[in-house]
C-alpha cells in the first residue's frame, strides 16, 4: 500500500470519527444520548442504509456476483414492501408510545417477561453480529494486506466505541451520513474504474453480453424451489419477513428512525431507504460483474487469498498440485478469451463454449480451494470474500485504493457503532432501568455510556475469538434469520391478535425459538424461510396456548402509557 | 417528542415505492433475458 493510500484512508476515517465526537460534545442528557436530537429524513435514510451496509456487504457482495452472478439481489426485494408497512402501521405506534426501544412496546401490550425475553434475544443476536461486523473485515484486511488481525479488530472497535460512547444516537447518525456518502462515492468510482479498464471494444453493452454468456446476469429466478437460496419468491416473501423483523424489531434499526424530528421525517426516511436500497445493491453487485468481465481479458489468479495459498503451499506436494491447477486454469483462460472475443464480434454460437469453460474454471478453483482448506492453518478469510479487495490492490490506482479501504473501514465502523448504540440502549432501558426506577438522568446517562462501552468490549472479544465462517455475509444473515422470525412473531401478536396474553406469548416465543434452531440444525431449507417459519410458529402456538389457558381481556393494539423511560 | 402533525402524502409515496420495486424487478428480469 502506498503512502497516498494511507493518507486518504487515515484522513477519511479519523475526520469522520472526530466530526462525530465534536458534533455531539454537548450531549448531556439520557434523552439526547438515547434518542438523538430530531434528525431530518435524509439523515435517517442514510443512517438506516449505513447500519445495514456492513463491511461484509462491500467485501463479500462483489465476490458473490463474481462467483454466482446477480441472483443475490433478490434477497432485497421484500425490503421496500416492509418499509411501506412499517411506515404505515408500526412507526405511528412506536412514536405514540414515545418509546426508546422497540421492546418497551411489548411490556405495555403483554408483560415484562415477554419484553425482556425479546430484548434478550436481540442482545444475543446483535451482540454476536457486532463481533462479526468487526471480525469479518479484519480477517479479509489481514489476508489481503497482511495487517495483524487482532490489532485491526482492536483499532476499529476502539474507534467505534469512542464516538458511540461520547455522543450516543446523535453521534451514530451524523457519522453515518458521511460514512454512507463515502461508501456510495467509493463504489461508484470502483464501478467506473473497472468499466474504463475493460478493452475499448467492450463497453457497457459488451460487458452485459459477456456476463450473460457466463451465466452471471440471471437476477430473477421465478422457480418455486424451497432449497434454492435466492429466488423471486424467497426474496419477496422470506425477504419481506426478514426486513420486517430487522427494521421493525431490531433496535439497531428502530433507534435510527425513532430519532426522527417528527413522524413525517421518520416515515420519509424509511421510504427514502426503500427507494434507494435495491439500486444500491445492484451497483455493488455490478462492480463484481465488471470484475468478472475484466478477467475474461486478463488472467485471474487461481486463488484470491494469497496468504492462505502461500501457507498451504508449504505442505508436502501441495505446491506442485496447485501449479498444475494453475497451468490448467491458464490454458482454460486462453481458450475462453478466444470465445469471448468471437462473441463480441457477433458469434452467438460461442455462448455455450464460454459457459463450459466458465464451469471448468469454477471446478479448477474449487479443487484449489479444497487443497488450501485442507493444508492451510484454520481461521483464514474465504477465497470468495478476498476477491474484491485483492482486485482493488492489484489494479486500482494510488488514492483510489485508500478510498476503497476507507469504504470498508467506514462500513465496519457504522455497522458496529449502531449495534453498540442499540445494545447499550436496550440494556439500560429494558434491563437496568426497571430495577432502578428512582435513578436520576445523570445516572441513566452514565449507565448508558458504560453499557455501550461494555458491549464494545464484548464485540471486540468475540471478534478476537471468532472462527472461520465460509461466506461471511451469509453467516450474518443466517444468524439474524434464526432469531428474527420469533421476534417478529411476538410483535405481530401484539399488533394483530388482541386476545393473546403475556404468558401465551412468552411460551410461544420460547418454543418457536427452539423449533427454528432445530430447523437450522436439521434441515436443508433455505435460511430466508426460517423467518417465515419462526413468525408463523409464534402466532400459531400463542393462539393454541391461549386457548388452553382460557380467555383474557382483549388488549388494545397499543396501550399508550406516560411514555419515556419506565 | 414533538407534536405529531403529519401531512405526508403517504398513499402516493407508498405507491411510488411499490411501483419502483415492480419496475426494478421487471428491468432486472429483462436484463437477464436480453443478456443471455
Amino acid at each position: 500500500m502506498r503512502s497516498v493510500d494511507w493518507v486518504v484512508l487515515v484522513a477519511t476515517v479519523l475526520a469522520i470519527v472526530c466530526w462525530g465526537v465534536w458534533k455531539t460534545r454537548r450531549v448531556s442528557t439520557a434523552e439526547a444520548y438515547l434518542r438523538g436530537e430530531g434528525e431530518r429524513f435524509w439523515t435517517i435514510g442514510l443512517s438506516i442504509m449505513a447500519t445495514q451496509a456492513s463491511a461484509i456487504t462491500f467485501l463479500s457482495t462483489p465476490g458473490q456476483a463474481y462467483e454466482d452472478g446477480l441472483g443475490f439481489i433478490q434477497f432485497y426485494f421484500g425490503l421496500p414492501i416492509a418499509m411501506v408497512l412499517l411506515a404505515w402501521f408500526v412507526l405511528p405506534i412506536y412514536r405514540k408510545l414515545n418509546v426508546y426501544t422497540a421492546y418497551e412496546y411489548l411490556e405495555s401490550r403483554f408483560d415484562r417477561k415477554t419484553r425482556q425475553l425479546t430484548a434478550g434475544l436481540f442482545l444475543v443476536s446483535r451482540g454476536l453480529a457486532a463481533g462479526l461486523s468487526l471480525y469479518a473485515p479484519a480477517l479479509v484486511l489481514t489476508a489481503v494486506l497482511g495487517w495483524p488481525l487482532q490489532i485491526t479488530n482492536l483499532t476499529m472497535g476502539v474507534l467505534a466505541v469512542l464516538y458511540t460512547v461520547s455522543g450516543g444516537t446523535r453521534a451514530v447518525s451524523v457519522t453515518q451520513s458521511w460514512q454512507m456518502g463515502i461508501m456510495l462515492c467509493g463504489m461508484l468510482a470502483a464501478f467506473f474504474f473497472v468499466l474504463h479498464a475493460l478493452p475499448p471494444e467492450v463497453g457497457l453493452v459488451g460487458m452485459a453480453r459477456v456476463a450473460g454468456a457466463l451465466g452471471k446476469m440471471h437476477a430473477v429466478d421465478p422457480s418455486l424451489r424451497l432449497d434454492t437460496r435466492y429466488t423471486l419468491w424467497s426474496g419477496l416473501i422470506g425477504g419481506l419477513f426478514v426486513a420486517l423483523a430487522y427494521f421493525g424489531t431490531d433496535q439497531s434499526q428502530v433507534q435510527r428512525y425513532l430519532g426522527g424530528a417528527s413522524l413525517r421525517e421518520s416515515r420519509t426516511g424509511l421510504l427514502f431507504n426503500a427507494l434507494i436500497k435495491v439500486p444500491m445493491q445492484f451497483l455493488i453487485l455490478m462492480v463484481g460483474i465488471a470484475v468478472v468481465v475484466f478477467h475474461q481479458f486478463e488472467r485471474p489468479p487461481l486463488l484470491w487469498n494469497a496468504v492462505a495459498a502461500e501457507q498451504a503451499r508449504r505442505a508436502p506436494g501441495v505446491a506442485e498440485r496447485l501449479d498444475r491447477l494453475d497451468a490448467r486454469l491458464a490454458a482454460n483462460f486462453e481458450a475462453k478469451r478466444a470465445f469471448v472475443v468471437s462473441l463480441l464480434h457477433g458469434d452467438a454460437s460461442a455462448k455455450p463454449l464460454i459457459r463450459a469453460r466458465e464451469e471448468e474454471e469454477k471446478s479448477l478453483r474449487q479443487e484449489a480451494r479444497a487443497l488450501v482448506r485442507e493444508n492451510a492453518p484454520p481461521g483464514q478469510a474465504s477465497d470468495a470474500d478476498s476477491i474484491f479487495l485483492s482486485f482493488v490492490l492489484r489494479h486500482f490506482p494510488p488514492g483510489l485504493v485508500g478510498l476503497l479501504l476507507a469504504v470498508i473501514i467506514c462500513a465496519a465502523l457504522s455497522a458496529t457503532a449502531s449495534a453498540l448504540n442499540a445494545l447499550g440502549a436496550t440494556t439500560v432501558v429494558d434491563f437496568w432501568r426497571p430495577f432502578r426506577p428512582q435513578s436520576s438522568d445523570a445516572e441513566r446517562l452514565r449507565a448508558a455510556r458504560l453499557f455501550t462501552a461494555f458491549w464494545g468490549v464484548v464485540a471486540m472479544s468475540f471478534a478476537a475469538f471468532a472462527s472461520l465462517l465460509d461466506n461471511l455475509i451469509q453467516a450474518v444473515n443466517i444468524l439474524g434469520s434464526i432469531f428474527y422470525g420469533p421476534m417478529l412473531g411476538v410483535f405481530l401478536l401484539g399488533f394483530l391478535l388482541p386476545r393473546v396474553g403475556g404468558t401465551a406469548a412468552f411460551a410461544a416465543t420460547l418454543v418457536a425459538q427452539a423449533c427454528v434452531v432445530a430447523l437450522w440444525l436439521g434441515s436443508g431449507v433455505g435460511y430466508l424461510w426460517y423467518n417465515v417459519a419462526g413468525c408463523a410458529l409464534v402466532l400459531g402456538l400463542a393462539l393454541a396456548f391461549q386457548a388452553i389457558l382460557g380467555n383474557v381481556r382483549p388488549a388494545q393494539p397499543f396501550n399508550a402509557g406516560p411514555g419515556g423511560l419506565p | 417528542m414533538q407534536a405529531e402533525g403529519d401531512d405526508l402524502p403517504l398513499p402516493r409515496l407508498s405507491a411510488l415505492v411499490l411501483l419502483a420495486l415492480a419496475a426494478e424487478i421487471g428491468l432486472l428480469a429483462l436484463l437477464g433475458w436480453a443478456a443471455s
